[in-house]
């Protein structure tokens, strides 16, 4: 119940945050959520961040353009400290919510969320495993033809077990009572 | 093709918010309707494999990025509305796992991946289905008219949501830009999803299960 109560509070959150133009609140807003994040998290707080790096070169790499284009320099100010404090928030209420506590108001889309999200995590592992494999096995770097049938194999690969584990930890599942709806 | 945080006026993403739990409704009930235990595996791995392709995305000058997107096989092989249910799924980790897309943008990204793309999935193959190319052209179709949907949402912002001095207060590019830029950026990669929608719809379909 926490946890839906806090993933409906923070979609409730999104909005005004969304909506705020001033650069001045935007600061203060931003100067909070840091500083909630950083007792959250902790030393942890770096490494929490990283994946949503990303989304701010994203807004960097649109915004200046159009900055320096029309002489609107604030535009891209506005534009990062908007996205540095959405991205900010999102992080503090996945660091205190279960999201599949929070999701789970069906036993089917739970089942589907925990097969999908346990094979993500193994697609992420073993393609490291691959592409450093590949990498240690061209010293000149790799080729356009050993990239396609790399691609193709590791495809293959990650298709077929995954296709064999997912009928195992539906079986696996079910024989602990999870059935579905 | 993922828009992030920030891009987005929340006049767009509120309504698009009650327009995806609507659709999520409905496609919630015949997702219940048509799946049986076998299937699941199947649609994990799928959402899965949507979940990587789309994952690996290149930024654009001027727009957001391109990546392939995986929902043709999910809409050939179980149906637009079970495909609408697992792209929702698949852009949700997205962006709470790897800060790809947003919340406040993922009602918009939901719409144009998981709905435009999955139901002109299912529309194109159903149109086709005597033809050869029938997965491949699935595949190719329905991720450009996915980017249109996306490059149109974009594009009205600048015209919509301005300051007093007509600064931009979202996305900054007008139709003119977003348009052209979100088409001609998606031939290829449409081309790599149709090659794959038929690799994967062949391969699902010799190991004897649909949905």
């Amino acid at each position: 119940m926490k946890d839906r109560f806090l993933l409906l509070l923070y979609m409730l959150a999104l909005l005004p945050l969304s909506s705020l133009s001033s650069i001045k609140y935007l600061l203060l807003v931003f100067s909070l959520l840091l500083l909630a994040n950083a007792i959250s998290l902790g030393s942890s707080l770096g490494r929490a961040i990283r994946p949503h790096v990303f989304a701010f070169f994203t807004a960097l790499f649109i915004s200046t353009p159009y900055a320096l284009w029309t002489g609107h320099y604030s535009y891209a100010f506005l534009l990062t400290l908007r996205v540095l404090n959405l991205t900010l928030l999102t992080l503090l209420v996945l660091r205190n919510t279960n999201l599949y506590l929070a999701l789970g108001f069906s036993k089917t889309l739970s089942q589907l969320l925990v097969l999908t999200s346990s094979h993500i995590l193994l697609y992420r592992r073993v393609f490291s495993e691959f592409k450093d494999s590949l990498r240690s096995r061209s010293p000149e770097g790799p080729q356009r033809r050993d990239m396609i049938n790399f691609s193709g194999s590791i495809g293959l690969y990650f298709f077929d077990r995954a296709l064999r584990d997912s009928e195992e930890v539906a079986k696996a599942m079910k024989s602990r009572g999870f059935d579905i709806d | 093709m993922h828009v992030p945080d920030g891009f987005i006026a929340p006049q767009v993403f509120v309504p698009a918010y009650g327009l995806v739990i609507g659709l999520a409704l409905y496609g919630f009930k015949r997702f219940k309707e048509n799946l049986n235990e076998r299937s699941i595996p199947y649609l994990a791995t799928l959402s899965a494999y949507a979940f990587v392709l789309s994952s690996l995305s290149l930024p654009l000058p001027g727009g957001t990025s391109v990546h392939g997107m995986g929902f043709a096989p999910l809409s050939i092989l179980f149906g637009p509305w079970i495909a609408y249910l697992c792209m929702c799924l698949v852009l949700l980790l997205q962006a709470v796992l790897l800060g790809h897309g947003g919340i406040t943008t993922y009602s918009v990204n939901a719409l144009a991946i998981g709905f435009v793309g999955s139901l002109c999935a299912y529309g194109v193959y159903s149109l086709l289905t005597k033809r050869k190319y029938a997965t491949f052209l699935s595949g190719f179709i329905s991720t450009l008219a996915s980017a249109l949907f996306m490059s149109i949402v974009l594009g009205i912002h600048p015209y919509l949501f301005t300051d007093v001095d007509g600064k931009a207060l979202y996305f900054p590019y007008p139709l003119s830009i977003t348009i052209p830029l979100f088409l001609t950026s998606h031939i290829p990669v449409a081309f790599v999803e149709g090659l794959l929608t038929q690799a994967i719809v062949s391969f699902v379909r010799r190991r004897g299960l649909e949905g």
